[in-house]
């Protein structure tokens, strides 16, 4: 049978047969690395990294720490598994889906790729009321989010609009300025 | 060329080796707690989109083009065939009575060597396994284009031979809405396409609902049409591409259930050879469906059942014809098919997918006293095909190995193995990829020939690349190509098929990428030779060994996008081709064929974009295509007595889109 010939290791490689089981089995040799990849583990501990180069105004630094989500994102679960560890200057954090025309008070609340066209209608909502709108992927950079996480080369990456941080009455540290490709200085 | 082949092995290398020693540096960094990390750690930490399952360009195991919706958008495309035309080593050629299909790296991929998937489902027809181009899917709708320039058989089968273009469309995960866009092409004297494209959607919790749909009517040429045999006849308004699609897809959690319907009207007055009196309808009608659930048992392990059904009518044509000269063919081809795939992270840098399908080919003749070659109105193979890949990342390469094997009833086993080993070093990429591929025979192939073959590919592939920055990238590939019993058209007495032969091209291609605050830009070059390769006498031009009927050796697309203000951006793309070869006509005393070299030729187009016209969500675009007025024409790329094909001259375009978001419930 024709197939019985396509099968055959040695018709199908050739003579370089034993130089590709030496390598596989070199390969098959090594250690495994753990997988700290996921897309969305990185952005969330971005978000969380955030929080410590981001000054909030007296008011709103009491209490737990509210982190709204808007559209369906894996996020969720990455900052889900991030508030089980981890505190924001000693507080809790909360963590809840919300819709846009939620009225609550979130100091981040992260809008997801899917309803990033709302962004520039929630930077005008919330302007000035001390809340960080971070976005993924966001064509609206220019006149929306204070943060905007963008993947470049296989690597998490952010714009920072300071024009959006000061209408959001926030202030952020020189150190996350110098970190970000600054949009609208 | 072997110059050029020790050049970028030897470049590979030396770069590896250079990356590599900066790479171990990081390895105390590595070991920092991934939860500890701080803002510039995380900075350098390369992530996988989704899973490791889902390789990033660079590091796939394949030679890949990504088109996206913003690209497609700016450069004022109206049509599938603008996009796939600025693809490194893509172009077109012609069939008969009127349908237009790709060339790939050199070969004529028309029937059953390319497979285009949209949102998963199979568009190739079952008869002869083509796909039609010319104002007949919905270019509006789509998110991305994902293109697989090489072979694609041992996952998916026996249409993808030398390539796999997969187009995704827009759906509720990328935008909740609905958007409408009206597109006008106009050429001298004629509309080139008039269409109306929808979609939209929204979900209500976990229940996500999609819907898409486009209709239109469009002109294959405004130009005249010299047949095989001297007989000249003009083609306006008389060789129409009139689309009906429509899409809807509605998901719960991990089950999806997705419908399509593809009504395609075309007519023809070239016909097959000689020019036909009167244009006759040639219209291809297919509808698909397909119910899948994805059954998540642990976080590592998940089974996916998935059943589709497609059926259509292509080539069809009931109608009488003057002195019968376009002949009434109508046949349905109907195929359920079930595929169940297992996926299982045995560790979390190993991926093993596996999975097993059964699907039956049924044909049915449709016209009164007609039957197929078998002595009967209805025939019926029954496939049965085994698919296994494992993807292992480590620390020195991905490594993939994949295979398929598939029997079919009628013309027995096919196995194709595959072996593709990448690696992203820092800036650098590399990529050594073997495949075997297949070319199924389609129904119609084995019922006219009952003795046809499967036929195989050996493709050999290796790509470098290197990311100069965030903003601008190159890369480039070498293939070898070589094609064992190419199934060829015939006519004898009606259609016939054989096993002839090999064919085959080797070559390369180059592509350079820039994007900045100014906008992109996007340049490739592709290059294929026969030398040193035997090929098929029907693809052959006498006298040029090295090349091909159809398709140029040398290709050069530049496309870019300047961005005016926040609201406006200026784009435009140039596509120059070498000299191309035909067969033109017959030699009335010698019965030879006459060949015409076609020179080079330079294809411009420019298109101005504006969004937020007025009021957020309208924008609107105009433009010119063929922008020097070239004679755009498609040559029949083997020899079967169809002289070359004019296209559209220069067309004025205009598109407006407005859209409603919706807010998420």
């Amino acid at each position: 049978m024709k197939i019985l010939s396509s099968l055959s290791p040695r018709i199908f490689f050739g003579k370089n047969l034993p130089r590709l089981l030496t390598v596989f089995i070199v390969l098959v040799s090594m250690k495994s690395v753990p997988d700290e990849g996921k897309e969305y583990s990185v952005k969330a501990m971005f978000i969380y990294n955030f929080t410590k180069h981001i000054e909030w105004p007296s008011s709103e630094t009491t209490g737990v720490f509210r982190i709204g989500v808007i559209g369906r994102s894996e996020i969720y679960e990455a900052l889900e598994t991030i508030a089980t560890q981890k505190k924001v200057d000693g507080r809790s954090i909360e963590l809840k889906m919300v819709e846009p025309e939620d009225n609550s008070f979130y100091q981040i609340i992260f809008v997801s790729k899917s309803q990033s066209h709302r962004v520039p209608e929630l930077a005008r909502k919330y302007m000035g009321t001390g809340v960080l709108i971070i976005s993924e992927e966001c064509k609206h950079s220019e006149h929306g989010a204070a943060i905007n996480l963008i993947t470049t080369d296989n690597r998490v990456r952010f714009e920072l609009n300071q024009s959006s941080v000061r209408n959001a009455g926030l202030k952020v540290s020189v150190a996350l300025a110098n970190l970000a490709i600054v949009v609208n200085p | 060329m072997k110059v050029i082949v020790y050049f970028f092995i030897g470049f590979f290398f030396l770069a590896g080796s250079y990356s590599y020693g900066q790479n171990s540096t990081s390895s105390k960094k590595d070991s920092v707690s991934f939860y500890e990390m701080s803002l510039e750690q995380l900075m350098n930490v390369e992530i996988s989109v989704a899973s490791r399952k889902a390789l990033t360009p660079r590091e796939s195991p394949g030679i890949v083009t990504l088109i996206t919706e913003d690209e497609i958008k700016n450069s004022g495309a109206q049509d599938l065939m603008d996009v796939l035309k600025l693809v490194p080593g893509f172009d077109f050629g012609s069939d008969v009575e009127g349908a237009v299909a790709l060339g790939i790296r050199g070969n004529w991929a028309h029937e059953g060597k390319m497979l285009l998937l949209i949102d998963g489902q199979e568009m190739n027809e079952e008869l002869y396994s083509t796909v039609q181009f010319g104002n007949h899917y919905p270019v509006e709708q789509i998110k991305k284009i994902e293109i697989i320039r090489g072979p694609g058989s041992s996952v998916y089968g026996g249409n993808a031979e030398y390539a796999v273009i997969n187009i995704i469309t827009k759906n509720d995960k990328d935008f909740t809405g609905l958007s409408a866009v009206g597109s006008y092409g106009q050429t001298k004297d004629m509309y080139a396409r008039r269409n109306l494209s929808v979609c939209g959607g929204q979900h209500f919790g976990d229940l996500a609902i999609n819907i898409g749909a486009l209709i239109g009517e469009g002109n294959r040429s405004d130009q005249s049409y010299s047949d095989y045999f001297g007989q000249t006849v003009n083609l306006k308004d008389r060789q129409v591409l009139n689309p009906s699609f429509l899409e809807a897809a509605v998901s719960y959690k991990e089950l999806s259930l997705r419908a399509i319907a593809d009504v395609y009207h075309t007519t023809t007055l070239d016909g097959y050879d000689h020019a036909l009196h009167a244009p006759y309808s040639n219209d291809f009608t297919s509808y698909y469906f397909e119910a899948k659930y994805k059954l998540i048992l642990s976080k590592k392990f998940s089974i996916t059942p998935r059943f589709n059904f497609k059926q259509q009518t292509p080539w069809n044509y009931t109608g009488d014809s003057m002195e019968g000269e376009f002949a009434k063919y109508n046949r349905t081809s109907r195929q359920p098919h079930y595929n169940l795939s297992c996926n299982y992270d045995v560790t979390d840098r190993l991926n093993v997918l596996a999975g097993g399908e059964y699907f039956v080919d049924i044909a049915t003749d449709n016209v009164p006293g007609e039957m197929f070659n078998a002595g009967s109105k209805e025939v019926r193979y029954t496939n049965t095909a085994f698919y296994t890949q494992a993807l292992w990342s480590n620390k020195i390469a991905n490594i993939t190995v994949g295979t398929r094997f598939h029997q079919n009833s009628q013309y027995g086993p096919s196995f194709v193995p595959r072996i593709g080993i990448t690696k992203v070093i820092g800036k650098f990429h590399a990529k050594i990829l073997f495949s075997k591929a297949y070319r199924s025979p389609g129904i119609e192939n084995i019922d006219r020939s009952i003795q046809i073959e499967p036929e195989k590919s050996t493709v050999t592939e290796f790509e470098t690349g290197y990311q100069f920055s965030d903003v601008m990238f190159f890369s480039v590939n070498l293939y070898d190509i070589t094609t064992r019993n190419p199934i060829i058209y015939y006519y004898d007495n009606g259609d016939m098929y054989k096993n002839q032969g090999m064919s085959g091209t080797k070559g390369v291609e180059l592509d350079f990428k820039l994007k900045g605050k100014f906008g992109y830009a996007n340049l490739n070059y592709s290059y294929y030779t026969t030398h040193n390769k035997e090929t098929a006498e029907d693809y052959n031009i006498g006298g040029n060994p090295d090349l091909l009927l159809a398709f140029p050796a040398h290709k050069i697309n530049l496309s870019g996008s300047v961005k005016i203000s926040k609201h406006a951006s200026l784009n435009g793309t140039l596509s120059w081709n070498s000299e191309r070869y035909a067969f033109i006509g017959i030699d009335t005393i010698t019965g030879v064929n006459r060949t015409r070299k076609y020179d080079p030729q330079l294809f411009a187009g420019i298109y101005f974009n504006m969004t937020n016209i007025l009021t957020d969500g309208l924008s609107a675009g105009i433009g010119c295509n063929n922008l020097l007025n070239e004679r755009e024409i498609y040559i029949q790329p083997y020899n079967s007595y169809h002289a070359p094909l004019p296209g559209l001259s220069q067309e004025f375009r205009f598109r407006l889109t407005y859209t409603i978001a919706f807010s998420s419930k």
